[in-house]
């Protein structure tokens, strides 16, 4: 069955997530990332960044529990086994930093049938504890084979 | 932090060092517990199977991780990438070494910055299959 078009623009609940140090050497570890800016608070300083930073996927992290509401809604009318994830995109506007207590706000910004597949389109806007925008991550999820024959 | 890389050095066409990773199953399980991501996709066999897969594949943002390191380690500096975006083609299964590369795609003189192409390659069965595609960064010198 196809999406609701009609939730295309509808805004979510905003998730709050803050960023441990040892989050940030733990997700670092686990991507191979061994430079020193993302394990010692000391040497990202020594290097010009306010905190220990964050590698560049680490949104990941945040729209990992930002996303389910959205993906869930009942009103969409997503089945998440039909669900592969197409694309990924981020922009960002500063690092990530350990100490960030950022918010993250999904965004439902395009439902559109290819073929056979729809793609959904989830955009989500990441700002700090100042409100200042930190990054956008847009994420496309092929819903295969729900498009209307 | 500076880039350890020069705007003016930088040339169209140029190929920046690969990086790689054979993936192992335990990396998996580090990375949906980093992540958040416990998909059973990712670590449990006969869950993959039943959804269709040949059994556990890797996280597509695991792999999407590899291929920011490309951008990274080559400008040396985190906070110099105002973009990064992948396209998932191909599923990557443990055992496999997934390989990503990238080339300097633009040069923008005004803006200074620099648009790299970047992909993934894993040879299966001795053929050449592309987990990620038409992936792209946009580095701020």
């Amino acid at each position: 069955m196809p999406m609701n078009q009609e939730l295309v623009g509808k805004t979510y609940e905003p998730v709050t997530y803050e960023v441990g140090r040892e989050k940030v050497r733990e997700f670092a570890s686990a991507v191979g990332e061994t430079g020193p800016v993302y394990h010692d608070p000391e040497a990202a300083k020594a290097a010009g960044f306010p905190e220990q930073v964050a590698p560049v996927t680490f949104t990941t992290v945040v729209h990992v529990k930002s996303g389910p509401q959205v993906v869930m809604d009942p009103e969409l009318g997503l089945n998440y086994a039909l669900v592969v994830h197409g694309t990924q995109e981020f922009e960002y506007k500063r690092p990530i930093v350990a100490g960030d207590v950022l918010t993250a706000t999904p965004r439902i910004a395009e439902i559109v049938a290819k073929g056979p597949h729809e793609f959904l389109t989830i955009e989500t806007n990441v700002t700090d504890a100042q409100g200042e925008e930190v990054a956008v991550a847009r994420a496309t999820l092929i819903s295969r084979g729900t498009a209307k024959g | 932090m500076a880039a350890r890389i020069d705007y003016d050095d930088v040339k169209v066409g140029e190929e920046l060092p690969e990086r790689s990773n054979t993936v192992d199953r335990a990396q998996l399980v580090m990375y949906a517990g980093a992540s958040g991501d416990f998909n059973p996709i990712h670590w449990n066999d006969d869950f993959a199977k039943m959804v269709g897969l040949p059994g556990v594949i890797a996280h597509g943002m695991f792999n999407m991780a590899l291929v920011a390191r490309v951008v990274t380690d080559w400008v040396g500096d985190p906070s110099a990438v105002r973009k990064l975006s992948v396209q998932f083609r191909k599923e990557v299964r443990p055992e496999e070494k997934i390989v990503a590369k990238g080339r300097i795609a633009e040069k923008d003189d005004e803006a200074r910055t620099v648009r790299i192409e970047l992909w993934a390659e894993v040879d299966r069965d001795g053929d050449t299959i592309f987990p990620i595609k038409n992936g792209e960064a946009i580095v701020q010198l």
